[in-house]
């Protein structure tokens, strides 16, 4: 809860010696054209609360703007996830503790409505669709370790935001000793799978760094299978804070592609040598491909992949931050960008960002990305460094980013597509 | 309840004098037998004095033997009455004074100067609120203090729930709290402004903004200080209410000085409420995990809130060596349940807070010391209390009190915390005469605050290995100078310093590796001027200007001990400029018909101002440096009176904080959570001696009206945005006293509308209530 807050505190001072002027109105939309079937949803923030704006195009003059008259306001500070184009939820996260959480849809005239507010007795570390239902968890860290350590999993119906509590022990799950600790769901060959990093105390330490554990689970979140790979690349992590959210990919051939930033912790990052990977495990199969190994740190020389953004085919975008060891920054700055084939093994870095040359000193923030799969492209929410903020396109093939739409407000969080219903 | 009000009520005399063994009392009347109230009645060539009362009484201790009296009243021709007496005896005088043919009426009420008309005629923007007519209510302290022009009660809920007060605009820690000068924030959460009884308190001075030197105060928007009773003889007080949601209240505060000089004095007090109020909130559903779509009128399940405490001093007064020795212990002890976090769509059911205080302390003044005019005092105490956080439910409630086994224990967070505080204070004043008309003053205030906790239900509870401190030091000069009788000035100067460490963790990224011993530090000036001019002998002007700083509290830098405050070591201290323009006028109509009005105009600019935010993902607040706020505002009061049968007044306070944070999106914008605008109306009437002699019959409405504020900065304008909605909430009391007040017994109805009332947002206050108060009062038993 610590390091969140001061994430904060750091994006507060950013936007407290920001410069810049308002010049757009906002809110008067000059194209009479409203498609009310289809919205794109900014959610961004005054510091205080977060809003959220709908609007029709994502293009340079499209200003999103949270202070306008046609922003919704989300109270409090949340972390934002759309599920496909029916629903976007805000969470508040509480660590182990109940926090409450809304869910917004696109009603018929194109406002955004709040459907419900939910109320779950954890806070989502990392989230993922699987067989028809959203599921969200959080693994217990052996803050108070003579507990039995769980991991709680949600279902929650996407039509009518209800939500089923399933709790499971994690000690031992994946190591003699050590705890597991979920990082991503998703769903595979018909099974919920889930990502999961072993741990053996609240600040992340491991004897088993350079483990990678995929754990398969049968419909009632009982234990199926431990599928483990040793010596190749680490967790299933891409890890900032508490928060997991990607690295489980099942490309359009079936095919289960395993992403790990090579994390360990600090304590241990300056003695243990971990590269970020790309495991494989082939359609039917339910252990790793011996001969697939993608070594990304490699690739980029010297830097780690984070989080892992699936466009088709076998191209994947995937955000990534600078440093090995002790110099490793774990996600804070992953600020930049890079196009890879899965298949070819190719890597290129994506250019057009701002101020690229200097990240490493400069770094600026980055939202959730959306994965606009009808324009092939991927949209990242960015506040630059002298805190303005916009929405930046990635165009795959040629791996160049555009400056797209800006957003008035003191933050971007996230974009997607919200859809009304039929 | 404002100087006029002191017309009204009884007084409890000047500045005890105990070299006296006889005794008269009397009543001062017009030619129509109409009691005068305010009369100075003295023994000739001395300064042994007293006022009649609200009803035309007074008492006078004098010596045995022959004595000439004199009874003075602006307005009156002074009569001379010559006595004598024996010692140890008593007399009574019946006595007329005549209308003053050459006085004009506009004089009429320039009465002899109380104590808290001297306060108010200082240069600072400052009200006394006399606490003695609300001694007989069943209410708080923060309540009376709700009524004041430029001042506002932010509560969370019920009896003792936290409270915040804003002074002009400036609310939280910028604002300081005092109990006879010394600093309450060193005083542990059993022993502040949310728990304090009325009856403990004579008056309440607020400064608004500018401070004077003696308080040693690095406030920002102003100070508190709660001046305590202290009656001459032997004296007791006592009373009982019982009110709605179990609400039990009990205050006994006796003490005898001897003619030698040894004074003992008690207080003992007690606040229990169930605070099981009505309010309206979502309920969640066990089965599907959703909040209720509307809210549901539900009452609070898990509130209640009790303190105790006891208050003993004893030593020596009006000795060769001393005015005033004094050793004092202070004990008390709070039990908090938490019903709900930081907004109330959630339910707790079995956390729970206590603290204690433990509080020694040491009072010596003494006038003429070694040199002709030269006052010293030296006031300390020392706080060995602490506190306990309990949160280790393994039970999830939802609003009904219904409850299913959790998953993880504890409903916020699971802790079982444990701290024990070590705060000192020590405050140095000195003022010297230098000459008739120039009074130099020297202050300065130690503090020394110092926290060891222990979170039992951590492995790796490294943060609190080491203790945290937060040392302070204010020093303060002062030169005041009386030019002639209609004008004064007062320069100063003061320096503030802190020092601050803590065993924090500097990784702020994945895991808990990096603990280290943090210390955080700076030094500050600052300076002022303050002056009041007399333009008629009944209109006045004042004026001041101040620089001033404020450092970070430990609850800023460390974080509330437990709660929804968590620390940020980064804060920086906020320094102000404060402008303040203000005029009191007082006018009569006819002879019974009295005016008065004050207005204050203020101008705050504010760098690095800190504000509180709510983060409401965790449900938490942390404190930040906002770059430069600018608040402009202006309050004001007018009262009426007639003789002593009726008092009304109303005061509206009107402030416009707004952040001036260059390139955001809240540039210019009005800084959220807190009320601009709101209004206080109250009206007593009072019948004299019905069904028994010597008593009194009063009935008062209070009306206090908040106009709406918004929940975020007011340049976000979504057409959702929350609101916390305007409030009008009307209470009324009636009073019945008699044998002069010594017995009272008082029933009161608040929100008797039962509006539903927030302060914050989402937190509901309570709904209409009743209470029940009987009150003694004896002095010079």
């Amino acid at each position: 809860m610590k390091t969140t807050k001061h994430f904060l505190q750091l994006m507060a001072a950013a936007a407290a010696f920001s410069f810049y002027s308002c010049d757009d109105n906002g809110g008067d939309d000059p194209d009479p054209v409203i498609p009310t079937e289809s919205k794109y949803v900014v959610a961004a923030t005054s510091g205080e609360n977060d809003y959220l704006v709908a609007g029709d195009e994502l293009a340079a003059g499209a200003t999103y703007d949270a202070t306008s008259t046609g922003a919704v306001q989300s109270p409090g500070d949340r972390s934002w996830t759309f599920y496909g184009t029916d629903v976007v939820y805000g969470f508040l996260y509480n660590q182990a503790d109940a926090a409450t959480s809304s869910s917004y849809v696109l009603s018929d005239d194109g406002t955004l409505t709040q459907r419900n507010e939910l109320a779950l007795a954890v806070g989502v570390q990392t989230r993922g669709e699987a067989k028809g239902d959203l599921i969200m968890a959080n693994s217990d860290r052996l803050r108070e370790p003579e507990l039995d350590q769980k991991a709680y999993f949600y279902k929650v119906d996407t039509q009518t935001d209800a939500s089923e509590l399933i709790t499971i022990v994690t000690n031992n799950m994946l190591e003699e000793g050590e705890v597991a600790y979920f990082t991503d769901i998703t769903e595979y060959e018909g099974n919920i799978i889930a990502g999961a990093r072993s741990i053996s105390s609240s600040a992340f330490t491991s004897a088993h760094y350079n483990s990678t554990y995929v754990v398969v689970f049968n419909d009632d979140f009982t234990v199926k299978q431990v599928i483990k790979d040793t010596g190749r690349t680490g967790f299933v992590a891409g890890q900032k804070y508490s928060q997991g959210e990607t690295g489980l990919e099942v490309v359009e051939s079936g095919d289960l592609y395993v992403f790990s930033s090579g994390q360990t912790n600090y304590a241990d990052a300056e003695t243990t040598t971990i590269p970020s990977g790309i495991l494989k495990i082939n359609q039917g199969e339910f252990e790793f491909d011996a001969d697939y190994f993608f070594n990304i740190t490699e690739a980029s020389n010297g830097h780690n992949l984070f989080r892992t953004y699936y466009i088709g085919g076998t191209t994947f975008v995937l955000s990534m931050y600078p440093g090995t060891n002790a110099e490793a920054t774990f996600g804070i700055d992953a600020d930049r960008f890079a196009v890879v084939d899965v298949a070819s093994k190719s890597f290129t870095w994506v250019t057009g960002f701002p101020s690229a040359a200097g990240l490493e000193t400069d770094p600026f923030l980055v939202g959730t990305p959306f994965v606009d799969a009808e324009n092939s492209q991927l949209v990242v929410p960015v506040t630059t460094s002298d805190s303005k903020h916009y929405l930046y396109t990635i165009n795959p093939s040629s791996a160049t980013a555009t400056q797209s739409s800006e957003i008035i407000g003191e933050g971007v969080k996230a974009v997607g597509i919200l859809k009304a219903e039929e | 309840m404002r100087k006029l009000l002191l017309l009204l009520f009884w007084t409890l005399g000047m500045i005890p004098a105990f070299a006296q063994d006889a005794l008269v009392r009397g009543f001062v009347h017009d030619t129509d037998g109409t009691p005068i109230v305010g009369v100075l009645a003295f023994e000739k060539n001395t300064n042994n004095a007293s006022y009649a009362d609200a009803k035309g009484f007074f008492e006078l201790k004098i010596k045995s033997g022959k004595n000439t009296l004199v009874f003075s009243m602006p307005g009156y021709l002074k009569q001379e009455i010559s006595v004598e007496l024996a010692t140890g005896s008593e007399k009574g005088l019946n006595v007329t004074l005549e209308t003053d043919p050459s006085y004009t009426l506009g004089e009429v009420e320039i009465l002899g100067k109380s104590e808290i008309r001297e306060v108010e005629e200082s240069g600072f923007n400052v009200v006394a609120i006399d606490a003695k007519p609300f001694h007989n209510a069943s209410i708080g302290l923060s309540q009376v203090l709700d009524m004041a022009p430029g001042v506002k009660i932010q509560q969370e809920g019920g009896l003792g729930s936290r409270t915040n007060v804003t002074v002009n605009g400036l609310s939280g820690r910028h604002v300081r709290f005092f109990i006879d000068g010394m600093p309450m924030d060193a005083m542990s959460s059993a022993f502040q402004i949310n728990n304090l009884p009325v009856n403990l308190a004579e008056r309440i001075e607020v400064y608004k903004g500018v401070v004077p030197v003696n308080f040693g105060s690095d406030a920002l928007g102003g100070a508190v200080n709660i001046v305590t009773k202290k009656s001459p003889g032997k004296y007791l007080d006592f009373s009982y209410s019982y009110g709605s949601f179990n609400t039990h209240m009990t205050f006994l505060n006796t003490g005898i000085t001897t003619d030698k000089g040894f004074t003992f004095q008690l207080s003992a007090y007690q606040n229990y409420s169930d605070n099981d109020y009505d309010v309206y909130a979502t309920i969640k559903d066990f089965e599907t995990n959703l909040l209720s779509k509307e809210p549901q009128k539900v009452r609070r399940f898990h509130d209640v809130y009790h303190n105790e405490t006891v208050i003993a001093k004893v030593g020596l007064v009006n000795k060769p060596f001393a005015d005033q020795l004094l050793f004092g212990f202070t004990w008390g002890q709070e039990y908090d349940e938490i019903q709900h976090p930081a907004y109330l769509n959630l339910a707790f059911g079995e956390k729970y807070q206590t603290s204690k205080i433990l509080m020694p302390s040491f009072l010596y003044s003494k006038d003429n010391l070694f040199i002709e005019n030269l006052k010293v005092s030296l006031a300390a105490n020392y706080n060995f209390g602490g506190g306990h956080n309990v949160d280790v439910s393994d039970r999830e409630y939802n609003w009904l009190g219904d409850w299913v086994p959790s998953n993880s224990p504890g409903e916020i967070q699971y802790s079982d915390y444990v701290y024990d505080e070590n705060n000192a204070t020590i405050n140095f004043n000195l003022n010297y005469q230098l000459d008739p008309k120039h009074r130099l003053t020297v202050n300065n205030v130690a503090n020394f605050f110092s926290r060891q906790g222990d979170e039992k239900v951590t492995n790796d509870d490294y943060i609190n290995q080491e203790p945290r401190v937060n040392n302070r030091n204010i020093l303060g000069m002062s030169l005041t100078s009386d030019h002639n009788s209609r004008f004064s000035t007062s320069v100063f100067g003061k320096m503030y310093h802190y020092s601050a460490s803590a065993y924090l963790n500097l990784s702020n990224q994945n895991g808990i590796d990096n603990f280290q011993t943090v210390t955080q530090g700076d030094t500050k000036f600052g300076y002022g001027l303050t002056g009041t001019y007399f333009l008629k002998e009944d209109l006045q002007l004042k004026a001041n200007y101040e620089l001033t700083t404020r450092l970070p509290v430990s609850e800023e830098l460390f974080g509330e001990v437990f709660g929804f405050y968590v620390a940020n070591f980064d804060l920086r201290p906020e320094q102000s400029q404060n402008i303040n323009l203000g005029f009191i006028y007082s006018w009569t109509l006819a002879q019974d018909h009295v005016f008065s009005a004050d207005v204050n105009g203020f101008y705050r600019r504010t760098r690095d101002f800190i504000r509180t935010t709510i983060n409401y993902s965790q449900g938490e607040g942390t404190y930040e440096n906002v770059y430069l706020v600018k608040t402009p505002g202006v309050d004001g009061e007018i009262r009426y009176s007639f003789k002593d049968r009726f008092t009304a007044g109303t005061s509206l306070s009107y402030v416009k904080p707004k952040n001036y944070s260059e390139g955001s999106t809240y540039y210019g914008g009005t800084l959220p959570n807190q009320p601009n605008f709101f209004v206080n109306l109250d009206a007593t009437y009072f019948l004299n001696d019905i069904w028994k002699p010597e008593s009194r019959l009063s009935f008062s409405y209070n009306l206090q009206y908040t106009d709406e504020f918004l929940y975020d900065y007011d340049t976000y304008q979504a057409s959702n945005r929350a609101t916390i909605p305007t409030q009008w909430n009307h209470s009324v009391y009636g009073t019945y006293s008699w044998a002069s007040g010594k017995y009272n017994v008082s029933l009161d109805c608040k929100n008797l509308l039962d509006a539903r009332l927030y302060d914050n947002y989402s937190l509901q206050k309570p709904g209409r209530s009743f209470s029940v108060k009987f009150r003694c009062y004896f002095n010079k038993i």
